[in-house]
């Protein structure tokens, strides 16, 4: 197990360096020159007249240096929590990140609860009943989750419940004077946390339904039906244990697909995320903090992956570990 | 990013027969398949009004009229006009055009660069392969909409860049299709027998891998449209995407960020959104239809 551990995370790193390496080339061939491309004339113009300031700024952000230096620098520094500076507000990029994380981290752990309520239970009940009234109803509530973008989900949501009834609040961490109200700050989660757990729930019930499928219909099944065990027993402790292994694989390709969604829901929800940040960076051009913020998200993903893998190989006593899968 | 089961990797579908008589099968199962013919109908209706109709009757999306500022749906503006003025029926038209053509474009970009390098990476094999694939590793680590996103505001906005872009992020999985199809198809029987009894290796490649990469292929593609569609709507409606005046559905979806549209002024927006959640559902059932006929074997799993 630690062995199988230990290899894991080893094939991780190329890949975390993979990344690190895209985001800074991608980042350094952007056109342009990232100090001027961001100042207003005036600025531009008084910076202009004094080269040496100009120069000062460029050694000051490290953009003299050749791009592999640069980026040997930029790693160095990563490694110690520096992620630089951001053009756009001059602020230093963790600082500009860290406040970020938590809200995006809560939202998301949130929502995949709701994706897990919601998405598991459904994807049982449709293949239980499959090709029946129930499965009809199922999926085609999920076709329609699927195939409506996530941010009219969420201005629908917010038309019914935050206008129409007024009964939650519609965006940001809290109501202002009320910081420390734990119930209002609950409340601001509710509409997101629902809006972004519902479209991945619709994912994880397409895949619960297929994997139980497969599962029901295994001989096995067939064996535990005709000893004459009850269809609860049969589909709880045979079908459900057996088809719930892919599903945990499911649960880490779904990660990515909840960083997507964040994205989208923290701008409809003005959720002050990390989803909302790269939004700000995108449209001020600033591909530094961009670049952290992909940094950011890669490893979290890849560690979501390596977790799965590891819940993955603990529920199937099939999968050995003294091979490398 | 429209997810189906997705077909075991090492599920190689048998040709038995005639080609020819495998494609007769298909077309009979993908008609039988009810839910993707409706979904072939209404996205054939879709694709005709968004194509003939502003031929036939003047629409123009870009013109405001100062009589039409954010008015409901009248007998002028079947759809009434947002808060420029602009015809709301008319964008939602030449906004379905950009989505469509927004799709399409991704895919064939996709597709072509994701067959080419999963051909690459399963016909060569060795160094080639493990450099591709880990390559695939990093772009599938970060997700989709986040990589986009950096890529666009590098390259900036526009629908070129968005197809571009979009083509650029989503290709590791045809590659990853491809290959595997390629190496399972390699080591499949029916390829030893025709081997055993002395079919050339072009004919075997012709004749009896091609047509069997094709049909999920052909799947990935169209549940790609879907996807691709979104993108491009997720992308105007945050502002990185088609560049305004130019209209889009998704960007037409972004006025309702502000509160006084979105509680009073439902038609400017919610068309839009309709059309999209049609569009993509439709192309859905198509998708479901075509895996069920092309891919008999997954067709119970999904």
């Amino acid at each position: 197990m630690g062995a199988y551990f230990i290899r894991r995370v080893l094939i991780a790193i190329p890949v975390l360096l993979g990344i690190t390496i895209l985001a800074f080339l991608v980042v350094s061939m952007t056109p342009g020159d990232p100090l001027t491309a961001r100042m207003d004339p005036e600025t531009l113009a008084r910076m202009q007249a004094h080269p040496e300031q100009m120069e000062a700024l460029r050694r000051q952000y490290g953009l003299d240096q050749p791009i592999p230096v640069q980026y040997v620098k930029w790693l160095g520094g990563v490694l110690q929590g520096d992620l630089g500076y951001a053009i756009s507000t001059g602020r230093p990029i963790a600082a500009e990140i860290g406040p970020r994380i938590g809200p995006s981290l809560m939202l998301m752990l949130l929502a995949a609860i709701v994706a897990l309520a919601f998405g598991l239970p459904a994807g049982i009940l449709s293949a239980v009943h499959q090709y029946g009234k129930v499965d009809y109803l199922l999926s085609t509530l999920t076709v329609l989750l699927i195939s409506t973008p996530t941010f009219v989900l969420g201005l629908v949501a917010i038309y019914v419940f935050g206008v129409t009834l007024n009964v939650l609040p519609v965006g940001e961490l809290y109501t202002i004077g009320k910081e420390d109200d734990l119930l209002d700050r609950l409340s601001h989660f509710v509409l997101p946390a629902l809006i972004l757990g519902l479209v991945n729930a619709a994912l994880l019930m397409r895949y619960t339904r297929a994997s139980m499928v497969e599962a029901l219909g295994a001989d096995y099944i067939t064996t535990a039906r005709s000893k004459g065990l009850s269809s609860r027993v049969v589909v709880i402790r045979h079908g459900l244990r057996n088809a719930l292994i892919p599903v945990i694989t499911v649960l880490a390709f779904l990660m990515p697909e909840l960083i997507a969604g964040a994205v989208v829901t923290e701008t409809v929800f003005n959720w002050p995320g990390l989803g909302q940040l790269s939004i700000k960076a995108a449209k001020a051009g600033d591909p530094a903090m961009m670049m952290g913020i992909v940094l950011i998200v890669g490893i979290a993903v890849l560690a979501a992956s390596i977790v799965a893998d590891l819940a993955y190989s603990m529920a199937d006593p099939r999968i050995r570990f003294d091979r490398g899968r | 990013m429209t997810a189906q089961p997705t077909t075991a990797p090492g599920a190689v579908q048998v040709a038995v027969g005639e080609h020819e008589g495998l494609l007769r099968m298909a077309v009979r199962r993908f008609v039988r398949h009810r839910l993707a013919m409706l979904g072939s109908i209404v996205l054939t209706v879709i694709i005709l009004i968004a194509v003939f109709l502003p031929l036939i009757i003047p629409l123009d999306p870009i013109k405001p009229d100062y009589n039409n500022l954010g008015m409901p749906p009248n007998a002028v503006h079947i759809l009434g006009g947002d808060l420029s003025g602009r015809d709301v029926f008319a964008r939602v038209v030449y906004g379905t055009r950009i989505s469509l053509i927004a799709g399409l474009g991704a895919v064939v970009v996709f597709v072509t660069i994701g067959t080419a390098v999963g051909l690459i990476a399963g016909a060569f094999g060795g160094i080639a392969d493990q450099l591709l694939m880990r390559f695939t590793d990093i772009i599938l680590s970060i997700p989709p909409l986040l990589l986009i996103i950096v890529f666009i505001s590098i390259v900036g906005t526009g629908l070129t860049s968005v197809i571009v872009v979009i083509g650029l992020v989503f290709w590791p999985q045809t590659a990853r299709l491809v290959r595997g199809q390629l190496l399972s198809l390699r080591e499949a029987e029916f390829v030893t027998a025709s081997r055993v009894i002395g079919v050339r290796e072009r004919e075997i490649v012709v004749r009896h891998m091609i047509p069997n990469i094709f049909g999920p292929l052909t799947v990935v593609a169209t549940f790609g449209v879907a996807s691709a569609i979104l993108l491009e709507a997720a992308l105007s409606f945050l502002g990185l995407g088609v560049t305004p005046p130019t209209p889009s559905l998704g960007g037409m979806i972004s006025a309702a960020t502000s509160p006084s549209v979105l509680q009073t002024q439902p038609w400017v927006w919610l068309p839009a959104g309709i059309v999209i959640a049609l569009i993509v559902m439709s192309v859905n059932f198509v998708g479901d239809g075509l895996r069920d006929a092309l891919d008999p074997r997954a067709s119970g799993r999904g």
